[in-house]
């Protein structure tokens, strides 16, 4: 475990499921902090108004979202908050691998409803990115499974490194970055959150940031 | 130059294609590199075959449930089957060789029938999936539900109301 | 004799030695799927091109032949379903939203007259649903959903009103909170392991079946109308 304490400090409390090992660090506790912060936050706001003039008309109208859809995003967001806390604590590579995937699924959730083509179209190909990350998250965990043969974080830890782990904790690091639209792959965040309905989707900011921690942190455990 | 590249990247469109295309470079340049199976794993499993051979030499261990008998009696702790977990527990192997009535009588008029996924809702693999690594298991349920009431909302409130409805 | 020697302490030899041929193809597996989505252009093609990439990530799972691998292989499989599912309908409605508000018109088409389809359907799936309820289970739900869902696409039934689908679908997802319930119970304590397997047995056979139904009722009133 030492890898683990030297990254995030003295670990306070593990939470086991048998196999699953959940563990509790300063650091994920912070992480879980911010994000029960937000989500209620979030679930607790009103959706926005948003105002819209158009040249050559002299009138200013009010867009709202209707009140089924943001139900419905409400959910999503706080079905994301409660995957996100999981991504932050789990012990367990596969275990993660799950939770981020349903963070993306979550964040798709978010936007499927909003009647704008341009948003469904960026939807869409995330939604494409999504299925294609299956590869390289599953993937990556299962080559590291082969060649150590545990998924344990804590176990992991205390693994030295080679080339074909290597390789595993790219395309683990690429699937997050799909997963979290980031860097290469912004453009579809980009245009998802032109969408209306402003306070749930800026959950999809905070998913990007709390997987990239994440992913960053157990990376650096691997190696 | 790099403001071409960057406008090319600001499409929806292409972000699968190059993500796929981020993939395929580092699997393709991966090729070379020594895979090999670590033979220490947890939850070994016999090589194919193998129980069928002790099964014809010995009448103890029966061959109707073939590669995934794990031995123990269900529930009972001090006739525990065969689990090689990552965390000890002390509940564990308690299911391996749970059976539904229904599987026991497909197990015993047949030789093939009591490990098809029609009859065999216990065993090895529902000790890892519903036990070990329950966790797992919820959580695949959980994007499941998740894709199901995505997709149900979409129909029953926008493509049903679009066309009319 | 000695359990034992039926379960051994490491991977057999030929799995071992099978794993790197394992590797070798899934990649080439994944690097034909993937090139077919960077060269594709048509979106619902490229639906159907990721499952080749699908296929490449269970092959590497199940080249490590363990159970534990065996066990993987459903999440990986039950996370691409889900989202081909969730994909597909925001598929369906952009291509609404881009067309703007038109009545998609499917191609008539008559079915064949037989006397079989008339008079087998209703015992077909009462099998199917009696057979379902005996194996309990997911297995259990997906052939007793399977009984209604050919019961709904071919016998035409009567008098099930749409209200009533929505409110099964709430029924449905009470019996997931009844599998879930019963499986930490499993988790806490195993000695209630009883209750807890009458409590996920039935919770989720009713969540499967009535999933297959909602779909099937889906199905009929978007395009038999």
């Amino acid at each position: 475990m030492n890898e683990i304490t030297n990254l995030s400090g003295p670990i306070i409390g593990h939470i086991p499921f048998i196999d699953i090992v959940l563990y509790i660090s300063p650091f994920s506790l912070a992480l879980v902090a911010v994000i029960a912060a937000f989500t209620a936050f979030l679930a607790l706001s009103k959706p926005e108004l948003r105002s819209v003039t158009r040249f050559g008309e002299d009138v200013v109208r009010t867009t709202t979202v209707e009140r089924k859809e943001a139900r419905f995003r409400r959910f999503m967001t706080i079905l994301c908050g409660i995957a996100l806390t999981g991504v932050v604590t789990t012990g367990d590579l596969f275990n993660f691998a799950l939770f981020v995937s349903l963070t993306g699924i979550t964040n798709m959730g978010i936007f499927a409803g909003v009647k704008d083509a341009h948003v469904l179209d960026a939807t869409f190909h995330y939604g494409l990115v999504l299925m294609i990350c299956s590869l390289p998250l599953f993937g990556g965990v299962a080559m590291i499974l082969a060649n150590t043969g545990t998924l344990s974080m804590g176990v992991l830890a205390n693994i030295h490194t080679n080339p074909i782990l290597n390789m595993s904790r790219t395309l683990l690091l690429i699937g997050a970055i799909g997963e979290g639209a980031l860097a290469p792959f912004f453009a579809t965040k980009v245009e998802m959150i032109r969408a209306k309905g402003a306070p749930y989707i800026n959950m999809m900011h905070l998913s990007s940031l709390m997987v990239f921690t994440r992913v960053i942190e157990v990376l650096l455990i691997l190696g | 130059m790099i403001g071409r590249i960057l406008n090319s990247l600001a499409e929806p469109r292409v972000v699968p294609k190059i993500f796929a295309f981020a993939i395929a470079i580092v699997l393709v340049f991966s090729l070379p590199l020594p895979f090999h199976l670590n033979p220490e794993q947890v939850y070994p499993k016999p090589a194919p075959q193998l129980q069928m051979e002790l099964a014809k030499k010995n009448i103890d261990i029966s061959y109707n449930l073939a590669p995934y008998n794990r031995g123990g009696l269900p529930v009972d702790p001090d006739n525990r089957g065969i689990v090689k977990s990552q965390y000890k527990s002390p509940y564990e192997g308690w299911i391996t060789a749970y059976l539904t009535p229904f599987s026991q009588w497909m197990r015993d008029v047949s030789y093939h029938l009591g490990t098809t996924i029609v009859a065999h809702p216990g065993g090895i693999l529902d000790e890892i999936l519903y036990y070990t690594r329950g966790l797992d298991t919820i959580l695949e349920s959980s994007i499941l539900f998740t894709a199901f009431t995505i997709a149900s909302w979409v129909i029953l409130n926008r493509t049903r109301k679009m066309t009319g409805e | 004799m000695d359990p034992s020697s039926v379960v051994p302490n490491f991977v057999p030899q030929i799995i071992t030695n099978f794993y790197p041929l394992a590797i070798i193809i899934a990649i080439l597996t994944a690097a034909i799927g993937l090139s077919g989505v960077i060269i594709e252009r048509d979106d619902f093609q490229k639906i159907l091109i990721i499952q080749i990439v699908t296929y490449a990530m269970l092959i590497i799972v199940a080249a490590v032949g363990t159970d534990l691998a065996e066990a993987l292989i459903l999440p990986g499989l039950v996370v691409s379903l889900a989202e081909i599912l969730a994909v597909t309908e925001v598929l369906i409605f952009r291509e609404y939203i881009k067309r703007g508000i038109s009545y998609p018109r499917l191609k008539e088409y008559k079915p064949i007259d037989m006397e079989v389809l008339k008079t087998a359907i209703p015992m077909t799936s009462l099998l199917c649903v009696v057979y379902g309820t005996i194996l309990t289970g997911f297995t259990g739900g997906a052939v007793a959903g399977a009984g209604i869902l050919i019961y709904l696409f071919i016998g035409e039934p009567k008098g099930l009103s749409h209200d009533f689908w929505e409110e099964m679908s709430g029924v449905s997802g009470l019996a997931w909170c009844l599998w879930l319930l019963g499986f930490l119970l499993y988790f806490l304590n195993p000695r209630l392991w009883l209750v807890a397997l009458f409590m996920s047995g039935g919770g989720i056979i009713v969540k499967v079946a009535l999933k297959f139904g909602l779909l099937g009722i889906l199905n009929r009133e978007e395009f038999n109308k």
